[in-house]
């Protein structure tokens, strides 16, 4: 009896023992693998979007906005039926068959199918269920307006990175770098619960631009218009606000949509403005004569032989389109009289223009807020020869960009600083959390304001009796300059007389400017004359802006404001 | 005999009344009846975490599915906004409004912007 219940005890120990045993193993020895092993049961890695920011227009108008799709995706050692799987995907794909069947036979353990599908064919393929298919989600970019500020705005790869533009310039700041949460999943996969996020995230920004929707439409419209009508090769529309260097509306010819932008070419999506550098041509003799009147070399009434329209510098002949007499120094900006800004120039001296043409910010960046951005070509005195003073008068020899040439009319129409051009308003945290606003910078005074204002008067000349007639507005005064700048050849290493760059910048109203404004228009083949292509153009935009910003008339020209008493 | 009421008058012993005493709690009839309370108890609050667990459970598949119906709507708002966005497109509307509706620019003098020194 007392053996048989020492067996039966010691049966019992024995077996407990093993369980023990077991436990310990399981509990102790083995713990962290098959703690980790029942985790990857019920944990999963939740990919959560934080959403790109928003770019707005000046006034709060949607340019940029970011919207969840989902990428369709194949692990191809999970799929049992290839052939059938590639046959049913095929049509929501838009693919052939054979192309989807080749990818899901890869020896990859996962491939894209597609990415950033259209909701519709994202939810397909959702429904079909099919083994090994699988649905991601991305942030998908989007710009509701097309290609209105395409070159602004830039464009966002596939990855959600910004790549071109303000998308590319302020990338860490719009932010969408993919997070992910832990949530525990049931047996069938749906989530029961997620942890919160405790990483603290770097704050997301919308951001607010100085761009207006409405001018920007503007300028592209009328952008557009005059580079087909003048069958050129491409242009440049800026309007800005010389106050305080907003870029109101920023357009270049030709354009893309950068919701399609793979099917757009490269020159169709460089953004001219900031990264082509011109010759200005006559434009550049407002700077010659900004230096000129400040240093008292001379004053708007003084005259200066024409020389019957040719004049001779180091064996070379520089011709006027016209036989000029006496000219004044006025009447040399209004005609545009080659010979004229030459006697001017040489009256200036190197040293003294090469100050005020680097006052004026040429041969440096302008610090605006886009990439890309080239300070263009210009030499120093020391390397000039004796030729370069002359024809850096009539601004070639000279290359800049055209917001270059905003900026620094933008000067003269402020009344004599120059302003740091910028097309980002202000910075919002999408959480509320931060907020800044960009002040104008006014990065130093090139001329004084009785300069500013004289060139100002002169600049009106050009366009009441000069070359920029066909600037002129009705109900407003416009102040502004034309250019036609040969362009080198680059086979012969001459200027052409075939290709040139006609230019427009004016500023209006010319007694108080609102606005400048710059329209070039590059190689055009008809009308190649600045005024007879630009200056129109310009004529076009101001009119619009103008009674859009309800800016009253000029004085002197309003004849409906009838006194009734 | 007057007597002021709430005060004993002096030479009146008031006997403290005998209390009867309840009889000691005794461990030896609690451990009668621990068993079964003992297991009541544990029930009881074995219960309590269970409900308490589904419950949880239950409001995190709750929480969950209405996380992805605001997700969704979210979503479709953001889209219809967007569709808003490319049907305000001024080029469109420019159109519209000159092809459609026959409507032309106005020529000037046909808007008088009033300067704020002639309102004031």
């Amino acid at each position: 009896m007392r053996r048989r219940i020492l067996g039966i005890f010691l049966l019992l120990f024995l077996s407990l023992g093993g369980v023990a045993a077991k436990l310990f193993f399981l509990q102790i020895q083995q713990s962290d693998g098959l703690t980790a092993r029942a985790a990857k049961q019920y944990e999963r890695r939740l990919p959560i979007l934080s959403r790109r920011g928003t770019i707005y227009d000046r006034t709060g108008r949607e340019l940029a906005v970011s919207l969840q799709v989902a990428s369709v995706f194949a692990q191809p050692a999970a799929i049992e039926d290839p052939a059938g799987t590639a046959k049913t995907l095929a049509p929501i794909l838009g693919q052939p068959a054979k192309d989807v069947l080749a990818r899901l036979t890869t020896d990859k353990p996962f491939v894209w199918l597609q990415r950033q599908l259209d909701p519709p064919k994202a939810e397909a393929i959702a429904d079909l269920n099919l083994r090994g298919i699988g649905l991601f989600p991305e942030s998908r970019r989007y710009y509701p307006r097309q290609e209105l500020a395409a070159h602004v705005l830039g464009l966002v790869g596939l990855d959600d990175r910004g790549l071109e533009g303000l998308e590319h310039q302020f990338d860490d700041l719009l932010g969408g770098q993919p997070q992910f949460v832990v949530a525990q999943q049931d047996a069938l996969g749906r989530i029961i619960f997620r942890q919160e996020e405790s990483r603290p995230q770097a704050p997301i920004f919308d951001l607010t631009l100085t761009i207006d929707e409405v001018i920007q439409y503007i300028a592209e419209r009328e952008l557009a218009r005059a580079v087909e009508r003048s069958r050129a090769k491409a242009g440049t529309a800026i309007v800005m606000d010389p106050a305080t260097g907003d870029i109101l509306a920023l357009a270049n010819q030709p354009t893309y949509d950068p919701n399609t932008y793979r099917k757009a070419t490269s020159a169709a999506r460089r953004n001219r403005a900031v990264t082509d550098a011109f010759e200005p041509g006559s434009a550049f003799k407002v700077i010659l004569l900004a230096g000129a009147l400040e240093e008292g070399a001379v004053r708007p009434g003084d005259r200066f032989h024409g020389e019957n329209g040719a004049i001779e510098v180091s064996g070379v002949t520089i011709r006027d389109h016209e036989k000029y007499g006496w000219l004044t120094v006025r009447q040399i900006l209004t005609q545009s009289s080659n010979v004229g800004a030459i006697k001017i120039g040489q009256k200036l001296g190197k040293s003294l223009y090469y100050h005020y043409i680097s006052g004026f910010g040429f041969g440096s960046l302008t610090g605006l807020d886009l990439p890309g951005e080239t300070p263009g070509l210009m030499r120093r005195p020391r390397g000039w020869s004796a030729l370069s003073l002359s024809v850096l008068s009539l601004g070639q020899e000279i290359s800049v960009t055209p917001v270059q040439i905003a900026t620094a009319f933008s000067a003269v129409a402020n009344g004599g600083n120059l302003v740091r051009p910028h097309v980002v308003r202000g910075l919002r945290a999408v959480d509320g959390s931060l907020q800044r606003q960009v002040e104008p910078v006014v990065i130093r005074r090139v001329i004084s304001s009785e300069t500013a204002r004289m060139l100002l008067d002169m600049m009106r000349g050009v366009v009441e009796e000069g070359t920029g007639k066909e600037a002129a507005l009705e109900e407003y005064s416009v102040a502004g300059k034309t250019g036609t700048a040969q362009k080198l050849d680059p086979a012969t290493g001459r200027y052409s007389h075939q290709k040139v760059v006609a230019s427009f910048v004016g500023a209006v109203p010319a007694e108080a400017p609102r606005l400048v404004i710059l329209v070039l228009i590059d190689e055009p083949e008809t009308l190649r004359w600045g005024g007879s292509i630009a200056a129109p153009t310009f004529r076009e935009i101001a009119r619009d802006a103008l009674k859009y910003l309800q800016v009253p008339p000029s004085p002197a020209r309003d004849v409906r404001l009838v006194r009734v008493s | 005999m007057w007597q002021t009421i709430g005060s004993a008058s002096p030479g009146v012993r008031v006997a403290s009344r005998p209390v009867a005493r309840r009889p000691a709690l005794r461990w030896e009839s609690l451990a009668f009846l621990s068993p079964a309370v003992l297991g009541l108890l544990i029930l009881a609050a074995a219960l309590l975490y269970v409900w308490q667990h589904t419950s949880v459970v239950r409001l995190g598949y709750e929480i969950e599915q209405l996380r992805e119906r605001q997700a969704a709507l979210v979503q479709e708002s953001k889209g219809l906004r967007l569709e808003l966005g490319q049907l305000r497109s001024l080029r469109r509307v420019e159109d519209i409004a000159r092809k459609r509706l026959g409507m032309v620019a106005p020529k000037p003098g046909q808007v008088v912007v009033i300067p704020e020194s002639v309102v004031q």
